[in-house]
Order: C-alpha cells, then sequence, then structure tokens
C-alpha cells in the first residue's frame, strides 16, 4: 500500500484555479462514493476548504491508482481540463504526504499560522470520508495521528493561543483589566462593521450587556435583531459611558475628537474612578490620546491593537520550530506504523510455515504401532504452545529490528526466516517422496 | 545567623537554601514567560514553611514559653503566614508573575530574618501570660498580611505601567488582571488593618497586666520606637480604608500608600530592632548554652 496526496492549495494555486475543484459537502460526498467505485481496494478522504482541495488516498502500490491518475480523476469529476491544472497540483506520497497532511491539520499551511478553522475542516472532512465507508485501516490510523498530533502542538506550543486578529487582542485586553467578564458593560459607539466584529466577540465572551449607541436609528435596529444586543440614542451616550466597564469607539467623527480630555474626566468623576477600557477603532480616532493620561482609563487605539496582532504572528512564526518538530517525530512514528503493516502478513505466513514443519514431524514420528498413541493430541497442543513461544520470540526481535534498524531490515529479517523454513518444508517434502 | 545554635543553625541554612533555589526558580520562569516551576515552588515554600514550624517548635521547647519573644521568631512566624497565604492562593491564580513575586517575597523575609537571627534567650514572667499569644500572633498576622497587600500592590503598579504603556505581550496570560491585583491588595489591607487592631487592643492588655514585671512606664510605651512605628502604620492603613471609600482613590494611589505602610512595618518589625532602642520586647537575657536538641 502507499499514501497519496493530490491536490491544489493557496501555496501552490491561485483563488481561479483553487475555485474550479472546490467542493461543498455533497460534491464531497459523490467524490468519495466515485472514487471508491473506480479503486474499491482504497482508502480515500476528501479536504476541501476555501484554501485547498485535497485527496487523501491510500491505494494498492501496484493494483492501484498512481498519483497521476488520481489527478485526472479529480480534474475530471469537476469537469476541468488535467492541462489548466496541471501546472498547480501538489502530488506528494508516503513520508512527505503523511507530514504533509499532519502540517495542514495542525494550521501550520494555512495563511494565518494558528488558526483553529482548519483542524475542525479536517475533521469534518474524515468524518464525511467515514460516513461514505470510504476510510479504512491507514487512513483511519493517518487522520487519528494527525489529530494527535494537532493537540501536541497546541498543548506546547504557543501558536494557537495568541490572537492575532484586531478584535481578539481588545477582548484580551478586557480579560487583562477585568476579573470577571461575565459582568463587564460593553458600550458600542456606532454600528460600523468593526463595532459589529467587536459586538460579536464581546458577546462570545458572554457579557452581562452590550449596548449600541448609534446615530442611525436604522442600523442600530439592524444590530439589535441581528445579534440580540441592546441599542440606545446617540444622545444617552454619556449617561451610558458612566454605567460602562468597556466602551468601544466604532462612530465616525468628521471634526476634531468626539471625546476630549475634560469629558472623560468628568465622566470619571460621575463614575467614582471606576476602572474604564477604552477601545478606540476608527480612523480618524473618535478619543483624543491625551484621555489615556487620566488615572483608571486606558485607551487603546486601532494601531496598538494591530501591534500586538503582528507580534503575536511574529511570535507564533517563533513557535514553528518546535510544532516543526513535533510533527516530524509523528510522522516518524507513524511511518514506522504503517511499514510494518507489511511485515505483519509475513510473520503470519512464518507461523504457518512454523506450523507445516510440525505437521511434517508429527506425521514422521506417528507412524505403525505409534500411530494411534494416546499421547499424540497432548504432544500436538505441547509443540502448538513451542511454536507461539517461538513465533513470540520471532516477532519480538522483528520488531526490535524495525526500531534499531528500521522497518525494511525487519521485512528482510522476516523473509530470510520464512524462506528457511520454506526449505526446510521442500527438504522433508523430497525426503518423504 | 552565626549566632544560632548547631542545630538550628542547619535548619535555618536548609530554610535559606530553599528560598533562594526558589526565588532562581521563579527568575527562570519569568524568563521563559510560563509557570513551569509553580509546584514547584509551592512545594519549596512548604518545605520553608515546614521547617520554619519546626524551628519554632525547638524554640518553644528550649525557652518553654510560646515562641515569640524575639524578632527572629517572630519573622519565622510570619513567613509561616506568608507561606500559608501563598499555598492558599496558588490553588486558583496560575499566572507566572503571580507565583514568582510571591516566591521571592518568601525569600526576602528569610534573607531579613538571617539579620536578626539569635539564640534562644530566657523569656520575661510576662511572656507567659495569653495577652501575649494574642497579640504576638495578630501582630503577625497583620504584618503578613501588609506585606502580601505590598507584593500585590507592586504587582499593581508594574502591571498598570504596562497597560498604560501598551506592553501588553508582557502581561497576556502572564499576570493576573488588575481587578484582582487590586482586590487582593485591599483584602491585605483589610485583613492587616484588622489583625493590627486586634494586636493594639491586646498590647494593651499586656501593658496593663504586665507593666510593672517588664518595667516599663505609660511614658515609656508611648515614647518606644517600635510602638510609634506600628500606630502610625495603623493610623495610615486607617487613612486609606476610610479615604478610599470617601474620595474614590484610585488604584494607584492605593498601591503607592500600601508600599508606604509595607515598608513602615517592616521598619517597625526589623529596623527598630537593628537601628533603634526598643524595649518592646520580652527577654530577659541569652539562655543557658543548650542545644535545641539537647532540650528535646
Amino acid at each position: 500500500m502507499q499514501i497519496i496526496l493530490v491536490g491544489i492549495n493557496h501555496k501552490t494555486a491561485p483563488v481561479e484555479v483553487r475555485e474550479k475543484l472546490a467542493c461543498d459537502t455533497s460534491l464531497v460526498t459523490e467524490a468519495l462514493g466515485g472514487l471508491k467505485a473506480e479503486y474499491p481496494s482504497g482508502e480515500f478522504v476528501l479536504l476541501s476548504t476555501c484554501n485547498r482541495t485535497e485527496c487523501y488516498a491510500a491505494v494498492d502500490k501496484v493494483a492501484g491508482p498512481a498519483p497521476t491518475e488520481l489527478a485526472n480523476w479529480l480534474a475530471a469529476f469537476r469537469n476541468v481540463a488535467i492541462e489548466s491544472i496541471k501546472s498547480y497540483l501538489d502530488i506528494k506520497t508516503s513520508e512527505d504526504a503523511v507530514a504533509h497532511l499532519f502540517t495542514v491539520a495542525a494550521s501550520l499551511d494555512s495563511m494565518v499560522i494558528g488558526e483553529s478553522q482548519i483542524t475542525a475542516q479536517v475533521k469534518e472532512s474524515y468524518k464525511l470520508a467515514c460516513q461514505c465507508g470510504t476510510t479504512g485501516k491507514i487512513l483511519n490510523q493517518l487522520f487519528h495521528d494527525a489529530f494527535r498530533t494537532t493537540k501536541d502542538i497546541v498543548t506546547n506550543t504557543s501558536i494557537a493561543s495568541r490572537r492575532v486578529s484586531v478584535a481578539g487582542v481588545a477582548v484580551d485586553l478586557a480579560r487583562q483589566l477585568f476579573s470577571n467578564m461575565k459582568s463587564a458593560y460593553v458600550v458600542v459607539a456606532g454600528a460600523g462593521q468593526m463595532g459589529e466584529l467587536l459586538v460579536e466577540h464581546f458577546q462570545h465572551e458572554n457579557c452581562k450587556e452590550v449596548t449600541v449607541v448609534n446615530r442611525s436609528e436604522q442600523r442600530r435596529c439592524q444590530l439589535v435583531e441581528k445579534h440580540q444586543v441592546s441599542a440606545k440614542p446617540w444622545g444617552s451616550l454619556d449617561e451610558e459611558i458612566v454605567k460602562a466597564n468597556i466602551i468601544v469607539g466604532a462612530a465616525s467623527a468628521h471634526e476634531g475628537y468626539l471625546f476630549d480630555k475634560d469629558r472623560i474626566k468628568s465622566l470619571m468623576a460621575q463614575r467614582r474612578n471606576r476602572v474604564l477600557l477604552i477601545i478606540d477603532i476608527t480612523v480618524p480616532r473618535c478619543f483624543d490620546p491625551e484621555i489615556g493620561r487620566i488615572e483608571n482609563v486606558y485607551l487603546y487605539s486601532i494601531d496598538d491593537l494591530a501591534q500586538v496582532a503582528r507580534d503575536n504572528i511574529q511570535l507564533r512564526q517563533g513557535d514553528l520550530e518546535q510544532a516543526i518538530h513535533i510533527i516530524h517525530r509523528y510522522v516518524s512514528d507513524f511511518m514506522d506504523w504503517f511499514l510494518m503493516r507489511d511485515v505483519g502478513p509475513l510473520v503470519g505466513r512464518v507461523k504457518a510455515a512454523f506450523e507445516q514443519i510440525r505437521d511434517i514431524e508429527m506425521d514422521k514420528f506417528f507412524v505403525g504401532p505409534r500411530q494411534n498413541a494416546e499421547c499424540k493430541q497432548q504432544m500436538d497442543a505441547a509443540i502448538g504452545r513451542i511454536i507461539n513461544k517461538l513465533c513470540h520470540c520471532v516477532i519480538n526481535n522483528i520488531d526490535l529490528i524495525s526500531k534499531e534498524h528500521g522497518p525494511e531490515e525487519a521485512e528482510k529479517f522476516a523473509e530470510n526466516i520464512l524462506t528457511n523454513a520454506n526449505d526446510i518444508i521442500s527438504e522433508e517434502k523430497n525426503k518423504t517422496q | 545567623m552565626l549566632q544560632l545554635v548547631s542545630l538550628e543553625k542547619y535548619l535555618f541554612l536548609v530554610i535559606v537554601a530553599a528560598s533562594l533555589v526558589s526565588s532562581g526558580l521563579g527568575c527562570i520562569q519569568i524568563t521563559k514567560g510560563d509557570a513551569r516551576f509553580g509546584r514547584l515552588l509551592a512545594a519549596f515554600a512548604s518545605l520553608q514553611m515546614t521547617l520554619g514550624a519546626v524551628l519554632l517548635i525547638f524554640r518553644a521547647v528550649e525557652i518553654q514559653a510560646f515562641p515569640m519573644t524575639s524578632v527572629f521568631e517572630s519573622m519565622l512566624v510570619l513567613m509561616v503566614f506568608i507561606g500559608i497565604a501563598f499555598l492558599f492562593l496558588s490553588a486558583f491564580i496560575h499566572q507566572v508573575w503571580f507565583l514568582s513575586v510571591m516566591a521571592w517575597v518568601l525569600s526576602a523575609l528569610i534573607l531579613l530574618s538571617a539579620f536578626v537571627a539569635r539564640p534562644a534567650a530566657a523569656p520575661q514572667a510576662a511572656a507567659e501570660t495569653p495577652w501575649v499569644i494574642a497579640h504576638a500572633l495578630s501582630m503577625s498576622l497583620s504584618g503578613a498580611m501588609i506585606i502580601f497587600a505590598g507584593a500585590m500592590s507592586i504587582l499593581f503598579l508594574w502591571s498598570r505601567k504596562q497597560l498604560k504603556s501598551k506592553q501588553f505581550l508582557t502581561l497576556f496570560g502572564k499576570m493576573p488582571t488588575l481587578e484582582k491585583l487590586q482586590a487582593l491588595n485591599l483584602l491585605g489591607l483589610r485583613l492587616g488593618f484588622a489583625a493590627m487592631t486586634f494586636g493594639f487592643v491586646s498590647g494593651i492588655g499586656l501593658a496593663a497586666v504586665s507593666s510593672r514585671e517588664l518595667g516599663m512606664t505609660p511614658a515609656d510605651w508611648l515614647a518606644d520606637s517600635k510602638i510609634v512605628l506600628i500606630a502610625v502604620t495603623w493610623g495610615l492603613l486607617l487613612c486609606i480604608l476610610v479615604l478610599r471609600r470617601v474620595f474614590a482613590f484610585s488604584g494607584k494611589v492605593v498601591a503607592q500608600a500600601t508600599l508606604l505602610v509595607c515598608f513602615l512595618i517592616l521598619f517597625a518589625f526589623i529596623g527598630s530592632e537593628l537601628f533603634c532602642k526598643s524595649g518592646h520586647g520580652l527577654i530577659n537575657q541569652p539562655a543557658e548554652s543548650s542545644s535545641s536538641s539537647q532540650a528535646l
């Protein structure tokens, strides 16, 4: 058997090419069914996201399809001329294909390293393949190992823990200031796209209340309907600020700042100096930067947050080396298991040969007056046990050789024993004849 | 420290060594940015507390009295109280800065104890009254709580500075929230104030009962450097707690005032022993040259 990867991704192909091969769930199901019908002994998983369409297959080395054949099949399935995508194809086999899947699942091959969406998409694709019955022992092991690798990387590196979006950093900041986000009162001044994004993020944190204060009533109502937040007219902004823990400035200010230092100072006095986090995400800014000097007011502009997001991206890159090291370890373990699979049937054949030798020897012994001896059955069972124990010794040695010198050497060793056993059998058979 | 009898000296050396190791571990984990030695630090704190308690038991057996008659013994009790607070809170607060700073505070207290380490001395008769136990325990608890509040206020001020200067990455996941630090600071101050008030009352009780035995007049008490410092600390604590409510002081002001209180209490505990003459003690003279091991 061999493992094959055929596909295109954001690193090999532009979006115009990627969209030609992209499949939704129903198409993936159809493709998997088609592949299984065409190559019944093969195992297939098809991963299709906006950044990649990749087919992972475990097929027979001799009788199964070659990688190019699989690529042709996929192109034909999506009615795309193979010539138009040939130069963008990413084809990998055995160890390279395994390493690629582990890298993709751990989100190291994503546009934004560490984003967790791809891991969920790989899981979904595998689940779908399981439902379609196109996975088997090899791909099951391969994908489970991929998920284990991802878990290890997430646990032991900070690749997935650092926020890389402005809205995410804003939430992290709030969590650094307030112990209990569930009791935080958030006021979003303005209802632009970024404002809406922050509403979503703070709602996800289960904040006590999120209130949108906006000039346009229509937009305010839209947000209320979409996110089930409360809304207040623009005139009540000061009143809301007095109550709020977090203010998101998302309203445009055409002339000067919407809030200057004195205005916030007087509001802070009404708040009895409770800590106030202000996130100003508009350009031009609506909060005077001098406000940041007021005690217990923490003011951040979109640039401040973007800088942290950029730093986090860099830090994630720094963890890349450690993550790649983890992937290498898991790939090596998987390949050992995969190659040892070929030795498994050999061990079975060695045992069968040993049993054949036993039968020959038993037949030679129990002849003439001993033919009906009472001990025949007990002896047969005893020799069977001896063979099992000897086979166990052989398996242990194969394991040892596999670990120390690789699966190929272990296979050679098993083949040698089998050849020797077969020689003994033929010799005995010749003697008998 | 070298004046301690053999067994006490070795025990105390082990405590000092443990504190140095835990300080080092605290430094390493701060540089690495994660609380990788959190459990180890808790284990070292337990070791320091246990050995400190064993040392106190040796003292109690030797002087046949409650072992809080000298500053060294009081410092050990203070260390045990802080250790308990550390162990309790480390179950809930796992951030690297909190764990490391608490380990450093414990180490600092142990190193300060080394300066005032003296062999056991025969206590005065007044040391046997229950007033002494109440007074010494509550004052030590108060000191521990104020030192704890001081540690929290250092963390608060540093955290605030980083947030104001927009250096968030040094804080995310490594430092308790600003709100929590402020709350812990206040908790330390409140408990410290309550314990100190009780310590004052029991101290007045002790003075009333044992003034003659201690050879102190009311004027002596009022002029004693340690008592004056403690009284100033108590007054300052009261001011912080009351004015904070009235004028809605910011966390920064409270933290800075806490540091002042912390300095005052440390000076009252150790500074007055080293630099001022204080009659605030319950020791007559150095004990007979019997080692702790012999006493046991």
